[in-house]
């Protein structure tokens, strides 16, 4: 049994934060969810294309984890394009509470000047999850940030988000899995919240 | 351009040129000259545990296979058919025991020999024999792990190549009882900018910490990573030390000490390991040498660079980047920076942990890697790459290009660390350009190599 193994049979999974479990897998398909769910994605994401950073914020669970998995250019078209193990990036709430932080700090040298973010968000698709009043959210995203006559970046990727609805209309992100399509991403690239 | 840089450095205050940093001519001559003839870290053997498994990765500007064999030795291989030139392995890692072409099915054994030609009793002359065609393999040495390898057939022996800094490197992985392992596959990226200037960054430089990195220290992200809290923030101050060596390697520590201290202690009475848990700091005690305890014991940050192209960070963090009790950890980083052209670089990120530990705390000093200064690390990384990238966007104007820049920083002002428990001559200073001035006589011995007649 490997090390990783042994530390999940050691507990039960909903012990262990976010970052530690198994990103979960995808329940039965719910597209009588996608619209409501797509409405509540669309909000998100202009609020982060229109600096509304602590909106963005509040949208987020305490536990929430966001992850970028390392992309694998692998022979075999079977196994897994990413990593389940090795991340580009790794953010808790604190931190990228820290990050949008940075734009009221005069020498926060990468988000100053700021550039702009547009989300393009494609095919959202809801599916059950094993938690309660949970839901996997899957859907494309195109990112473009564009800063000055020389930074214009566009990136693709797949978005997996668990949500949390309480049925009261309160949606709450959960975890977020950023499945980037390009092998080696640039720095640019990187630096973008999807 | 190597000559003007030798010129130049009878100058006051160590000049460079501008154009070593943007021109592809300048960048032609390092690849054969620079390049061609170092030594330069591939990978780790850990990456690749089982027989056939191979890495597709740069020696250079050429893409080489990197493969464990069926005696467990490894290879490494031009990636690129004897044939026509076609590229072998497309994909960036994986297992087999043979390389077959896509284009005319020549087959390739993981060691490099030419096993399989189609059609070679029919169509080709009878004096065409395959071992004739194997794949240039260049000089490879597995050093605790760290796999280097080399295409001169020239350069001495790696562990001469390593020099004074194999000391350092032993007494860094000695620290943890000697086993360390890559925490998953490594993360890459390509950043703006030429090769020289994030590794030189990680050479030495101190310097940039409080301009480049002063958003990351008002929001605190180190958390109380000095000396782990134990003796106080306020009674401690961090003392930088420096030893750059004639092969251009680099190694830059910084010491905890009481406030108002200039030196370090000549003895280490009672041993501490910053980040790492308390429980074993005895058992890392016993695993080294007197003088490997001196080089570890209160060393808060230590980073360098093993030239060419190789650098390394080890460095904490607490639960200001984590949950709320998480204890403070250290991550040690290995990087290696490889130009794409002269002004964009791919950067290889692995995460090293010890054998030992468990996998809780792997996990935690992996996550502090990959959020603060991963190719992704929007606290702090990304101030590095947004500075890199400006000094790409402003350095090669034509009135740009005549102004050399400086490297004084510290000349003549270090003091030699008098016992220091390593080899080399280890200097006081905490801001000094000392290390990459190593890094720049080194380049530029190489790049005038011919030009002196």
């Amino acid at each position: 049994m490997t090390d990783a193994a042994a530390l999940t049979a050691r507990l039960d999974p909903t012990d262990l934060p976010y970052e530690l479990r198994p990103f979960p897998a995808r329940g039965a398909r719910r597209t009588e969810l996608d619209n409501s769910f797509a409405a509540f994605l669309t909000e998100e994401s202009a609020a982060l294309d229109e600096c509304r950073y602590q909106d963005w914020l509040d949208l987020l669970d305490e536990r929430f984890i966001y992850q970028l998995p390392v992309p694998l250019l692998r022979e075999d078209p079977s196994l897994p394009r990413h990593s389940d193990r090795a991340l580009l990036f790794e953010a808790t709430k604190q931190v990228l509470a820290m990050k949008l932080g940075r734009v009221g700090l005069q020498y926060a040298w990468s988000d100053r000047p700021s550039g702009v973010m547009r989300h393009f968000l494609g095919a959202v698709r809801v599916f059950s999850a094993a938690e309660p009043d949970t839901w996997r959210v899957d859907c494309n995203v195109l990112v473009t940030w564009s800063r000055g006559r020389d930074e214009a970046v566009v990136v693709t990727a797949g978005r997996q988000d668990l949500v949390h609805c309480s049925g009261r209309g309160g949606y709450r992100l959960l975890r977020r899995r950023v499945l980037l399509d390009a092998e080696v991403a640039t720095h640019e690239q990187l630096s973008v919240i999807f | 351009m190597a000559e003007a840089l030798r010129r130049q450095e009878s100058l006051p205050g160590f000049p460079l040129d501008r154009r070593a940093f943007f021109d592809d001519v300048v960048l032609d001559r390092e690849f054969r000259q620079v390049f061609k003839e170092s030594w330069q870290l591939l990978g780790f053997a850990s990456e690749l545990p089982d027989p056939g498994d191979y890495l597709v990765r740069r020696l250079g500007n050429d893409s080489v296979i990197v493969a464990r064999d069926e005696q467990g030795g490894f290879s490494v291989l031009l990636n690129s058919c004897s044939h026509r030139g076609t590229q072998l392995c497309r994909a960036t890692f994986g297992n087999a025991a043979h390389f077959r072409c896509s284009y005319h099915g020549w087959t390739f054994a993981n060691d490099g020999r030419l096993v399989g030609v189609p059609s070679i009793r029919s169509n080709y002359p009878k004096d065409f024999r395959k071992q004739d065609h194997d794949l240039p393999r260049a000089r490879v040495t597995c050093y605790r792990g760290f796999i280097f390898a080399t295409w001169s057939d020239q350069a001495p022996p790696l562990e001469e190549h390593l020099g004074d800094f194999r000391w350092y490197l032993d007494a860094m992985l000695d620290l943890a009882g000697g086993e360390w392992e890559v925490y998953g596959p490594p993360q890459r990226s390509v950043m703006k900018g030429n090769w020289k200037v994030v590794t030189d960054n990680f050479a030495g430089d101190g310097y940039h910490m409080g301009t480049t990195h002063q958003a990351a220290f008002e929001q605190g992200i180190y958390g109380d990573s000095l000396a782990d809290g134990t003796l106080g923030k306020g009674e401690l101050e961090l003392i930088g030390i420096n030893i750059g060596t004639p092969q251009g390697h680099a190694v830059r520590a910084g010491y905890v000490v009481q406030k108002g201290r200039r030196t370090l202690p000549s003895t280490v009475t009672d041993p501490a390991y910053i980040g790492y848990p308390r429980e074993v700091w005895e058992q890392f005690t016993a695993a080294q040498t007197p003088e490997q305890v001196r080089f570890n014991s209160h060393c808060e940050v230590v980073h360098g660079v093993v030239f060419p192209n190789a650098a390394f960070l080890s460095v904490s963090h607490d639960r200001a980047i984590g949950r709320e009790n998480d204890p403070l950890t250290k991550y040690v980083v290995w990087r290696v920076h490889n130009p794409i052209d002269a002004r964009r670089t791919e950067c290889t990120y692995w995460t090293l942990v010890p054998r030992q530990l468990d996998e809780d705390w792997k996990r935690r000093s992996y996550a502090f890697q990959a959020r603060s200064q991963s190719a992704g690390g929007i606290l702090f990384e990304m101030d590095d790459f947004e500075n890199f990238a400006r000094i790409d966007a402003a350095i090669s104007g034509t009135v740009a290009d005549t102004a050399p820049l400086d490297l004084s920083l510290g000349l003549g002002l270090g003091t030699p660390v008098p016992d220091f428990p390593g080899p080399g001559r280890a200097e006081y200073l905490t801001l000094s350009e000392h290390n990459q001035r190593a890094f720049y006589r080194r380049w530029a011995e190489l790049m005038e190599e011919g030009t002196r007649d």
